[in-house]
């Protein structure tokens, strides 16, 4: 009687046995990390026709949750707005999200995407676990390479002090936190991570670097030698960035046929600003451009002029750049500073030095309150920053 | 333990895949069932009807190839006679559960690039609900292999009661159509349960 029965019992036990070892190995064989908002989805139809390094780096882009496929709708509006351009494949689109702030540079956010592709989460919590067990026993964390972004701890601590560093130059005193626990924590947090990656190639980083050296960089100089045909790694990271690149093109295309303000092609941007030129008995350091912030990139607005004779003939040897509004706490040297504030302040200033073609090193923040007169001068002619030329 | 016959098991999951993917190409579209119908579709009384009828197709697939293994039998005499009615269910029963297994392995494996946004951080619910329906599969299988042999071999050969007119659970036990019965019972309640952690939430 008993085994007449048996078919309902299985019927129950069996499932759930079943779904947790197969759940255990979807866990194990997990790959993606959450550092978009959402995992993105669209139609199930998916083509494979892109050449494989391609495929491999939407693949990666994807799974970071950095890129999401387009829906139908939004297909179909891609296809009128570039008629002939979009009618094949697949379109990927952009995922916003506020942690893609934590980084500036693209080649860093492909960095990290690709590593985390490379080592999967499971692993990389092994890792974690075994660290910890070996920081316990020996109270020394084992220099391997941990978190999303695969940083050993002794890198991490050289990224920061070449951080501290660069940040001195701008004149900028604050340390940034170096405690050990807090930069093995910071080596797993996502944004702390990419942060990392990103100070160090804006601390490294050259004029007319891309992603292939910026990769090779975080490879810490040496190409890992490959077969010929075999996907090679900083390839890799170009690809990746290709593709982000690519989605943001194609949103930039979608945003342009949307209905409303944006749809509309009279809407020419911004109304123009009136610049209110410095008096003549100004003692603060000349301005030269009104700088504008967008994500976290400093952009030239407009120029300070017609500036007088023996100004404008001065070629631009340095500069200083004044915030409308400075962050005071970035000031104090008893407050350190966190990894990813000190990437922003970095990739700012770069793209301030660069709007006026100067290197980083002829680029000085000036202090809260140190040009009070430019401070007000920013704000009365709504500029972020002001960039003035030293004395 | 019987154990799988090699041959009868290749045939048997030929045909469940040619059967199920008939299903899904001929039934009515409100009468196909699919995993995603449990959430998006609220027709409560046509998902279950469409439950039966999905849960319908490997009944008459392995009730129709356990006839027509036992009537081959029958014109070409095999050397072992025994070995197809003991192994010939579960043989069945594992070709209509891997063929089950087959046709949703994609979305397991691809769970996040293929269900919908809104309801890809259910993996593991919808993993249970497919694992309860491979059971279901497995178990509706054998019961119409069983209801096969039965009829066959064995017709109505005895009652649910005992000498003395009393019902009798050894008695019922003994009943032929008392196995497929059960087995049907057991693939409904698998059904229902992956019905009930399907839901939506």
């Amino acid at each position: 009687v008993l085994r007449l029965f048996l078919p309902v019992v299985l019927a129950i036990v069996l499932p759930p046995a079943a779904t947790l070892f197969v759940g255990s190995m979807l866990v194990i064989g997990e790959t993606d990390t959450p550092f978009g908002s959402d995992p993105a989805v669209g139609p199930d139809d998916y083509s494979g026709q892109e050449d494989m390094r391609r495929s491999l780096a939407t693949t990666i882009a994807f799974r970071a949750g950095l890129i999401r496929m387009a829906s139908a709708e939004e297909d179909e509006r891609l296809k009128k707005a570039q008629p002939g351009l979009y009618d094949w494949g697949t379109n990927w689109l952009p995922v916003f999200s506020e942690q893609a702030y934590c980084a500036t540079n693209p080649s860093a956010v492909a960095i990290m995407a690709t590593e985390s592709y490379l080592r999967p989460t499971f692993l990389r919590r092994t890792e974690k676990i075994a660290a910890e067990i070996l920081y316990g026993l020996t109270g020394r964390w084992p220099d391997w390479s941990f978190g999303p972004a695969q940083i050993k701890p002794s890198t991490a601590g050289r990224i920061a002090a070449l951080a501290e560093a660069r940040l001195a130059d701008l004149g900028l005193a604050a340390p940034i936190d170096r405690k050990s626990e807090a930069m093995f924590e910071s080596l797993h947090h996502p944004c702390a991570a990419i942060a990392l990656v990103d100070i160090s190639l804006a601390v490294a980083s050259e004029a007319g670097d891309g992603p292939k050296e910026h990769a090779l960089r975080h490879l810490g100089g040496v190409p890992v030698p490959t077969m010929p045909g075999v996907i090679e790694y900083t390839d890799m990271i170009n690809m990746v960035v290709v593709v982000l690149e690519q989605a943001q093109r194609r949103m930039d295309d979608l945003n342009q046929v949307q209905d409303g303000p944006f749809g509309d092609p009279s809407f020419i941007g911004p109304p123009q600003r009136w610049i209110v030129l410095p008096g003549a008995d100004w003692t603060e350091p000349q301005p030269r451009l009104c700088l504008r912030e967008t994500e976290g990139s400093y952009l030239v607005d407009r120029e300070f002029g017609p500036l007088p004779e023996d100004v404008a003939s001065v070629p631009l040897a340095s500069a200083i750049l004044v915030e409308s509004y400075p962050t005071d706490a970035l000031w104090d040297v008893n407050t350190p500073i966190s990894w990813d504030e000190a990437a922003r302040i970095l990739h700012r200033s770069h793209t301030a030095a660069g709007a006026v073609g100067l290197g980083i090193n002829d680029l000085r923040i000036a202090a809260p309150g140190a040009y009070p007169n430019t401070e007000a001068l920013a704000e009365t002619n709504y500029c972020d920053a002001v960039l003035s030329v030293g004395p | 333990m019987p154990s799988i016959h090699p041959l009868f098991l290749i045939v048997a999951l030929l045909t469940y895949l040619t059967a199920m993917r008939m299903g899904s190409l001929f039934l009515p579209d409100r009468l196909y069932f699919s995993f995603s119908a449990f959430l998006f579709d609220t027709r409560d009384l046509e998902k279950t009807s469409a439950v039966a009828f999905k849960l319908l197709v490997p009944y008459a697939t392995s009730c129709l190839l356990m006839a027509a293994a036992l009537g081959w039998e029958r014109v070409r005499p095999v050397p072992q006679p025994q070995r197809l009615r003991s192994e010939g269910p579960v043989t069945l029963a594992f070709a209509a559960c891997f063929a089950a297994i087959l046709m949703a392995w994609p979305y397991i494996l691809l769970w996040d690039l293929l269900i919908a946004p809104e309801l890809s951080g259910r993996r593991i619910p919808f993993l249970l609900a497919y694992m309860f329906y491979f059971a279901a599969t497995a178990l509706v299988a054998l019961a119409g292999a069983n209801t096969a042999l039965a009829v066959i071999e064995k017709g109505w050969s005895s009652g649910v009661v005992d000498e003395a007119g009393k019902f009798s659970l050894s008695v019922v036990a003994g009943n032929p159509f008392a196995k497929p019965i059960v087995e049907l019972i057991g693939s409904a309640i698998a059904a229902s349960l992956a019905a009930l952690v399907a839901q939506p939430a």
